[in-house]
């Protein structure tokens, strides 16, 4: 393994811990105002110096950094189990199954992403819940797609005929061999949809359809500063560094997965 | 054979449009505060007034009824009037959709000029780290954060930030999505000079320049696919980067429908922009089947 990888692989980590104990790092509140202290510069106190409202802006970013990545988990999750699972049916069904799943994903394809946001922030509410489920949606297409042609082609291989010819059940064919097989190109697709899930949040609420302060997250830290671009540019460098170096970090673990093939036992 | 594909392709597009349509009317009637309290704001109408609106809208039929209403509707062209612009969906939304035309083919048309160069440079001269430091750094960032760091250096450097017009947004997206263009070009570039017909070339002793055209020839009909099936992602970054520099685009329009809660105009929204994923899925699809004869038999 090259050294870049090695460095994405760290970052990722500290960003899970980070976002697991935030309160380890910072002694101050992400929410906690202090109008006495507005727009401080960076200083020994408050490293990143503090926002509009007085709050310091390194706890901001710690916190940010957890809900980001809660919602590109929590999307990642509700785009692979709808995706995936259908997907995988889709393959395996054939037929009017097949048909009526994928003009049911090409629907979802279709209605665009930022209206399903715009629609399920006015329902659901503009919080981490209702964001996840807009990525989601947005993201479950491309994984329907992916597993559905995949394990289409993985169903065309020999090996699975002679399987089959020796009495091999579906459910023994799905968990022995698809399952096994789509296990490594998922995962790269995962960590790819994962970096798109980010900059997902990012731009929704930078439109300020995402979620709603005060509840930090790297989109809306970016919204909220560009309001001070004239009086405090470098507010914006903290959460514009932080997607850079994540989305970044994601790409190249996905690229290593890509060009590197792992062992599937 | 291949026609009955794409008789296929396109009522299975007509079909996906129609229930697309439909979710989003339902989604839109989701939303809190009915249609006419939304028109009359806080003075309500009396009841028999309302009454003549709900038969005059047809919200008095059942739900199934209201959605066969809307699709008559959305295919003779009555989207009805803006609350906000006093002016018909249909001129609204039009006018938007030219102006995100406009930057998203201008866009994609410079940073393809902008991708061919890099790869010019790495494939003919040589200078590899330049493009891929470039690529590298221009796919870090999501368009949107793209726009806000654009933004951010020019006021930082006291430049004027030209609102409204299409120069910032235009820089934007070329920015944002050279990383990704670059990366597909490239791969395909390389997969063309491991060809046996580049060798030949060489073998004749062709000049570096020339053979880069022949490759960039040889590739430009896959990479313009590819770049076919991401159209719908270029037009989510555009609508994205529109709403951050307030150009007058769908973006724009999404939002200040939103905000405005001008419901006959995002639903015409989403209904147009409905109709255009719905053809580019459907013209990628038969493409898709073009290019590769195997996909006939299967599907």
């Amino acid at each position: 393994m090259g050294v870049w990888p090695k460095i994405a692989i760290a970052i990722i980590v500290a960003e899970i811990i980070v976002s697991l104990f935030p309160q380890l790092f910072t002694k101050y509140s992400s929410t906690a105002i202090d109008l006495s202290n507005r727009l401080a510069p960076p200083s020994t106190q408050h490293i990143l110096g503090t926002d509009s409202l007085g709050r310091d802006v390194f706890t901001r970013l710690l916190y940010a950094i957890r809900y980001s990545l809660a919602v590109a988990a929590l999307s990642l999750a509700i785009a692979f189990s709808l995706g995936v699972v259908l997907g995988g049916l889709s393959a395996i069904a054939g037929g009017y199954i097949d048909s009526a799943l994928s003009i049911l994903f090409n629907t979802i394809y279709t209605i665009p992403g930022l209206f399903t946001a715009a629609a399920i922030s006015i329902v659901v509410g503009p919080n981490v819940i209702g964001a996840s489920i807009a990525i989601g949606l947005s993201l479950a297409p491309i994984f329907y797609r992916f597993s559905r042609s995949a394990a289409k082609e993985i169903l065309t291989k020999p090996y699975i005929e002679a399987a089959k010819a020796l009495g091999a059940s579906t459910s023994w064919i799905i968990t022995r061999y698809i399952v096994w097989e789509l296990a490594k190109p998922l995962l790269t697709t995962s960590i790819y949809l994962l970096s798109d899930a980010i900059a997902f949040e990012a731009s929704l609420s930078i439109l300020g359809l995402g979620v709603q302060p005060p509840t930090p997250t790297l989109g809306n830290m970016i919204a909220e500063y560009r309001e001070y671009i004239f009086t405090a540019p470098y507010l914006l460098l903290a959460p514009v560094t932080v997607i850079a170096i994540t989305i970044s970090s994601l790409n190249t673990l996905a690229n290593k997965l890509l060009s590197n093939p792992i062992e599937v036992p | 054979m291949f026609w009955s594909l794409i008789a296929n392709g396109v009522a299975k597009a007509f079909a996906t449009l129609l229930i697309a349509t439909a979710l989003i009317y339902l989604i839109a009637r989701l939303f809190p505060g009915d249609p006419i309290t939304v028109l009359y704001g806080e003075q309500q109408p009396s009841e028999e007034v309302r009454k003549a609106i709900e038969s005059r809208l047809g919200l008095d039929k059942p739900l199934y009824m209201q959605v066969l209403i809307y699709w008559k509707r959305i295919f003779t062209g009555d989207w009805g009037r803006s609350i906000f612009f006093a002016e018909p969906v249909t001129q609204v939304v039009f006018k938007s959709l030219l102006n995100s035309l406009k930057l998203s083919i201008l866009a994609t048309v410079i940073t393809t000029l902008v991708c061919i160069a890099l790869a010019y440079l790495s494939m003919a001269r040589d200078i590899a780290l330049l493009p891929t430091a470039i690529s590298t750094l221009s796919s870090s960032m999501p368009t949107s954060v793209w726009g806000v760091t654009i933004m951010a250096v020019l006021a930082l450097t006291k430049k004027p930030v030209g609102f409204g017009g299409i120069g910032l947004p235009l820089t934007t997206l070329v920015v944002a999505g050279t990383g990704v263009f670059y990366k597909i070009l490239q791969s395909l570039l390389e997969k063309a000079y491991s060809e046996p017909f580049i060798g030949a070339y060489i073998a004749l002793g062709m000049t570096r320049n020339r053979i880069f055209l022949k490759a960039l020839r040889y590739v430009l009909p896959i990479y313009l696919t590819t770049v076919f099936y991401r159209a719908g992602l270029i037009i989510a970054g555009a609508m994205a980067t529109e709403a951050i520099f307030a150009y007058p685009g769908m973006g724009l329009l999404l939002l200040q429908a939103f905000s405005s809660r001008d419901y006959p105009v995002l639903i015409g929204w989403a209904a147009t922009v409905s109709i255009i994923l719905a053809t580019l899925n459907m013209v990628s699809d038969i493409l898709h089947i073009y290019m590769d004869p195997r996909l006939r038999g299967s599907s």
